[in-house]
């Protein structure tokens, strides 16, 4: 049957690829030539796996047909996602498109980042994430115009750096997060046998599996992505995780269980780390002052961490990655945040939160031009001294 | 990141690691002589997940699939790199990697679903 079926239906689709090859815009910016490479080599790519399923012999056992059946699939989600992302992406590239292209270049110049500059995209229906096998970010359609979100364009640029392999200046990174990882599960080992010893309750094991098993495949490399940023910009991405907390946040010291597994670590632990790792880059005052900042916000709510927050967040953990990730960052050579850091874009950005609260009433006037003047920078029409000026 | 980002970003290891399971599962039922390659990937990558799986991130990932689902993880991972690297084909060794293979699509599928917003088929 698979035969047969395969016969029909793969020349179908193997047209279906050659098609959206043709359905990429030949007339966009040169942003986006990497994004319309990478297209062009997974659409490759997919056709050569569906010519290949064409010439393996229909004859064969189950578990040969099995196979062939999975990597079927798996051909044709691949050429769902990029038909659904990368092609619709490419073919509503708009204006602030182009302007948030730009501004990801000047950041990525800005601070040695070791990887080709993703390309960006206003069509997210989910804030701010990025696809890091298409390297193509995803913001929401407004976010260009405004500068307080923006520090999380660092975190997103983050992830790109846990990924991809066989890179010798991101592997100077990946040694200290995977030695996190042995780190991590080392903790939880010893958590275990403790429990076993003081013959604890069985829920509070399982508890101990499901918090390493969320460490292990999400929440470290969610806390790397917040420390890249973190180490790259300063105070203004602290500042943003406190924007984002109070805006769409939920229990700032959430704890998994059994039915509500959590994909990202709970608030209050990342600002924790964050917190620390700007103590380490030089900036203790401003850790002081977010941290105050910080505890008036739980103050507004009736947020309080449960009995084993701190044996799912313990400090210790959280301490050894941060000098980690800051090693880590620091071996591949990317440009750190310190107090006297002057690039035009981590001004703008970090005099944007300055500004915010010095005079919260006047911001939105201030933060109007000082947008026009950092898309000016970004398209090379004015100095690259824009961060310091203009301020009134 | 938002949710879509960490499904993406899983989602290519899940398929990446899934591809090479069911290549050298091809392989050795179609007695070819072409993967050789891949038999010493997945071979190399079973032997890690045994003895340090926090040593590589492809290793991460398929323990953590198979701490997910436990069915799996009392297998001698060493024994059947052992077994690819000298090209058996008996039931027994493809009965193995066909159940990784299952559980590894099981997840890629879940997680594609994930990246869409939607789990309907």
């Amino acid at each position: 049957m698979l035969g047969k079926y395969f016969q029909g239906t793969l020349p179908q689709l193997i047209e279906r690829a050659r098609l959206l090859k043709g359905k990429i815009p030949r007339t966009l910016p040169r942003d986006y030539g990497a994004l319309i490479r990478t297209c062009e080599t997974e659409l490759d790519n997919i056709i050569g796996r569906l010519r290949g399923l064409q010439k393996v012999p229909a004859a064969g056992g189950t578990a040969l047909h099995h196979a062939r059946l999975r990597q079927f699939k798996r051909a044709i989600a691949d050429l769902d996602h990029i038909e659904t992302t990368a092609i619709a992406v490419l073919n509503r590239a708009h204006i602030d498109d182009h302007h948030a292209n730009r501004l990801l270049y000047r950041i990525c110049q800005e601070i040695g980042y070791p990887l080709v500059t993703p390309t960006v995209t206003t069509l997210s229906t989910s804030y701010f994430y990025i696809d890091t096998k298409l390297n193509l970010m995803f913001i929401p359609p407004a976010e260009g115009s405004f500068l307080l979100h923006l520090p999380d364009l660092y975190h997103e640029l983050g992830h790109p750096l846990l990924t991809h392999q066989d890179h010798p200046v991101l592997d100077r990174l990946r040694v200290q997060y995977l030695e996190c990882m042995a780190h991590i599960h080392d903790h939880f080992a010893a958590q275990r046998a403790k429990e076993e010893q003081r013959r604890g309750p069985r829920g509070f094991k399982d508890q101990i599996d499901l918090w390493e098993l969320l460490w292990s495949k999400y929440w470290l490399t969610e806390f790397f992505c917040d420390l890249y940023a973190t180490l790259t910009l300063g105070p203004a991405f602290a500042w943003s995780h406190l924007h984002l907390y109070l805006k769409m946040g939920g229990h700032a010291f959430a704890l998994p269980d059994g039915t509500r597994n959590l994909s990202h670590p709970a608030d209050d632990a990342r600002m924790r780390a964050i917190l620390e790792a700007l103590r380490r880059s030089g900036f203790q005052d401003e850790a002081t002052e977010i941290n105050r900042r910080w505890q008036e916000a739980l103050g507004l709510t009736t947020d309080v961490p449960a009995p084993d927050y701190m044996h799912c967040y313990a400090a210790e953990p959280i301490i050894f990655m941060v000098e980690k990730a800051a090693k880590g960052v620091a071996d591949m050579e990317c440009r750190l945040a310190r107090p006297g850091t002057s690039d035009p874009v981590h001004l703008m950005l970090d005099q944007a939160w300055r500004h915010f609260w010095a005079d919260p009433a006047n911001y939105q006037r201030w933060e109007a031009n000082a947008v026009t003047e950092l898309f000016a920078l970004c398209d090379g029409k004015v100095r690259s001294d824009a961060g310091s000026a203009k301020t009134s | 990141m938002s949710d879509p980002g960490l499904y993406t970003h899983l989602y290519a290891q899940l398929r990446d690691c899934a591809e090479l399971i069911d290549h050298v599962i091809v392989d050795l039922e179609t007695n070819g002589m072409a993967g050789v390659k891949e038999r010493e990937a997945l071979a190399g990558l079973l032997r890690a997940l045994q003895a340090a799986p926090a040593s590589s991130l492809d290793a991460v990932l398929l323990a953590n699939v198979l701490r997910e689902n436990r069915i799996a993880s009392r297998a001698n991972w060493s024994e059947i790199a052992d077994a690819i690297d000298r090209g058996d084909a008996s039931k027994a060794m493809i009965g193995r990697l066909e159940e990784l293979a299952r559980i590894l699509e099981s997840e890629r599928a879940d997680m594609h679903a994930r990246m869409h917003g939607s789990h309907a088929r």
